[in-house]
């Protein structure tokens, strides 16, 4: 067979004003020469290969990599970039001088495939030289790398659920970063008020529906069990509007997990912003449930049912913006 | 800066040889059907540089794509053809001069229609698919090809400043169109699909107006130094608070995290090694263990401890 060489120049991606400037704030956050360098080049590196994913149509989280971190970044020498629903992609870049790429000891875990990026000396472009899945050192020669163009193939077989937020591990104590009790976030942001009213707004989906329970007592049982909350921006400056997301969860007498979302006002905001859209997608991102709030929507909650393994996602438009986060149960 | 280059240059060293070979052939050539075969072969040497209509893994053309390739394949075959019956004008086909063309000509060939085309197109395909990706690849490097991205509020920036926020704003507008393809609506924007590109496009600009407004304190045009920023005297910095608070360990959960059998092998001793920038080999010989253990066990507390580090900092 016949293989098709690819012009590097293929995979050039700009690296903006903002992504330098960004890059700059990062570093500017650590405390010595060499650990600013370092992430200064990684936040690049994860510029880039995001632009690049969304090139190709890809939602990637930003928010949701430790690269991303300022905390992160000073703990780990990371440069990860979320695909949600899918796992991290590592973004290291390689310098040009080198024929080989280095994987720092502390990221090999929860990663899909690390990436090769070299960085143009005006730090106006980079060029992505391609990816490997696996390592099993922590040096890499370019010449093993698989081309850039066998991306997509790969990510679309990969799917690799396991480093979702597992639902089904909450109801052992283990919670993934960033899901706060509600008492404890309202520790952290005081100022951070809430109502978690009863629901006006009710879907349900998923068999069997909700135990046998009236929707009362199932929502006081909720209120009881499992239940943890995260907050969602969704805009930009002026225009923000800040959602609570909790989610609850109820073991029942079947192996199925009952589960609880719900999205309440913030900031003492008695209703939800009109035009807000929250669907729960199912494994192939379809839609199983949605709804659409009006002008005096106190918040909206779905309930839904699966098995351990099986998994969904959580999606919220408000004009523009978009978000989204997957769950394994 | 685009995302692709226009024409790639690889082996067009190559092409440009095979080129002089066959207008060498022309001339010998007084046979119009002979004439006809090599003008074709310079057609298809030339086409071998495109950079849009590529195949998608191999596969024949077809759809929008095969129609594009198709036109500006006619096209070119019509053009060279004149080019060759003025007198004298073989010695002008240079290689150069077929790829002005071939640019040309496929600007011609995208009107918006067929851009719409390869945006339909591309929704049509399920997002998260590679076929999408292909889709869309094909969809920006067509907008970029056919010139038609406008250019808005020029005036309100220096010359030097436009080119930097242009092509912000034409990074947010391509994200934006790709990862949203599946709201454009065709019957909007007055049925033009760079309406609704140009539209995007033109928010973006002051968008980014407003951004960087707001940091003006930037030194937009020069590459950080870190080696002269780092020398000034400088308030604390985040990893400096978080080295204080690792270090002082307040409520000693840091040090009591530590690998099974080995306390001296704690969270807080593998993070203050690691933050004053000791590598994972050192770190492994004074802790008498070995680095895929450390380090494993480092990334889990980290993730372990990153919702209490993160309260802490905030809280100081």
């Amino acid at each position: 067979m016949v293989k098709v060489t690819v012009t590097p120049n293929l995979f050039q991606v700009p690296l903006t004003l903002s992504n330098r400037v960004c890059a700059e704030d990062f570093a500017n956050q650590q405390s010595n020469r060499q650990k600013m360098q370092q992430v200064y080049q990684n936040t690049l590196a994860v510029s880039a290969v995001n632009t690049y994913l969304q090139y190709l149509g890809w939602m990637t989280s930003l928010e949701n990599s430790d690269s991303w971190n300022p905390l992160m970044q000073a703990l780990l020498d990371t440069a990860d970039l979320e695909i949600p629903g899918y796992g991290k992609l590592e973004c290291r870049v390689v310098l040009s001088s080198e024929q080989i790429f280095m994987i720092p000891e502390e990221v090999t875990s929860e990663r899909i495939a690390y990436l090769a990026v070299s960085i143009d000396s005006s730090q106006k472009f980079a060029q992505l030289l391609g990816f490997v899945t696996r390592v099993s050192s922590s040096t890499i020669p370019i010449s093993h790398l698989q081309s850039m163009i066998e991306l997509p193939e790969y990510l679309e077989q990969v799917k690799l659920k396991s480093v979702l937020p597992k639902l089904s591990n909450w109801l052992l104590g283990v919670v993934e970063a960033g899901w706060n009790t509600i008492d404890s976030l309202l520790t952290i942001q005081p100022e951070l008020v809430f109502r978690i009213a009863p629901s006006q707004l009710c879907f349900r989906t998923g068999t069997p529906p909700i135990s046998s329970m009236s929707e009362k007592s199932a929502t006081k049982v909720l209120d009881t069990g499992v239940s943890r909350v995260k907050l969602w921006d969704l805009g930009k400056r002026e225009n923000c509007s800040k959602i609570a997301l909790v989610i609850s969860l109820l073991p029942s007498e079947t192996e199925e997990l009952e589960i609880s979302v719900k999205i309440c006002p913030t900031n003492n905001h008695t209703y939800l912003p009109e035009g807000l859209v929250i669907k729960i997608l199912d494994e192939t991102q379809q839609a199983i449930l949605q709804a659409q709030t009006k002008t005096t929507n106190e918040n909206i909650e779905f309930f839904l049912s699966g098995k351990t393994g099986e998994y969904f996602s959580i999606q919220a438009i408000l004009n523009d913006e978009m978000k989204m986060e997957s769950f394994m149960i | 800066m685009s995302l692709v280059n226009i024409f790639d240059n690889q082996g067009s060293i190559k092409r440009e040889q095979n080129l002089e070979q066959l207008v060498q052939k022309i001339k010998q050539y007084y046979n119009e059907e002979e004439q006809e075969i090599v003008i074709t072969k310079i057609v298809e040497l030339v086409l071998r540089s495109r950079t849009l209509c590529r195949q998608y893994q191999g596969q024949p053309l077809s759809g929008i794509y095969q129609e594009i390739y198709d036109l500006v394949y006619a096209l070119l075959v019509e053009k060279v053809t004149q080019k060759l019956q003025k007198i004298n004008c073989n010695y002008a086909i240079t290689y150069e001069w077929l790829a002005q063309l071939q640019l040309q000509v496929f600007r011609k060939v995208l009107d918006d229609n067929r851009l719409k085309q390869l945006a339909l197109n591309a929704q049509k395909q399920p997002p998260n698919s590679s076929l999408r990706s292909y889709a869309l690849t094909e969809l920006v490097k067509a907008i970029k090809l056919s010139n038609r991205l406008c250019r808005p509020y020029r005036k309100l920036f220096s010359s030097q400043f436009y080119p930097l926020i242009y092509e912000e704003a034409v990074v947010q507008t391509m994200t934006y169109i790709c990862t949203n393809i599946d709201r454009y609506d065709p019957q909007r924007g007055k049925e033009k699909f760079m309406s609704w590109v140009n539209f995007k496009l033109d928010k973006a600009v002051l968008m980014c107006r407003r951004q960087f407004d707001l940091s003006a304190n930037y030194e937009l045009f020069s590459l950080p130094d870190f080696e002269i920023i780092s020398d000034r005297p400088k308030p604390l910095t985040k990893a400096d608070l978080l080295y204080q608070y690792i270090e002082q360990d307040p409520k000693g959960v840091l040090q009591s995290t530590y690998i099974t059998g080995n306390s001296q092998a704690n969270f807080r001793a593998i993070a203050l090694k690691r933050l004053s920038g000791k590598t994972w080999k050192e770190i492994a010989e004074e802790l008498n263990s070995k680095i895929p253990v450390l380090s494993s066990f480092y990334q889990r507390s980290c993730k372990k401890f990153q919702s209490l580090l993160q309260q802490e900092l905030d809280s100081q």
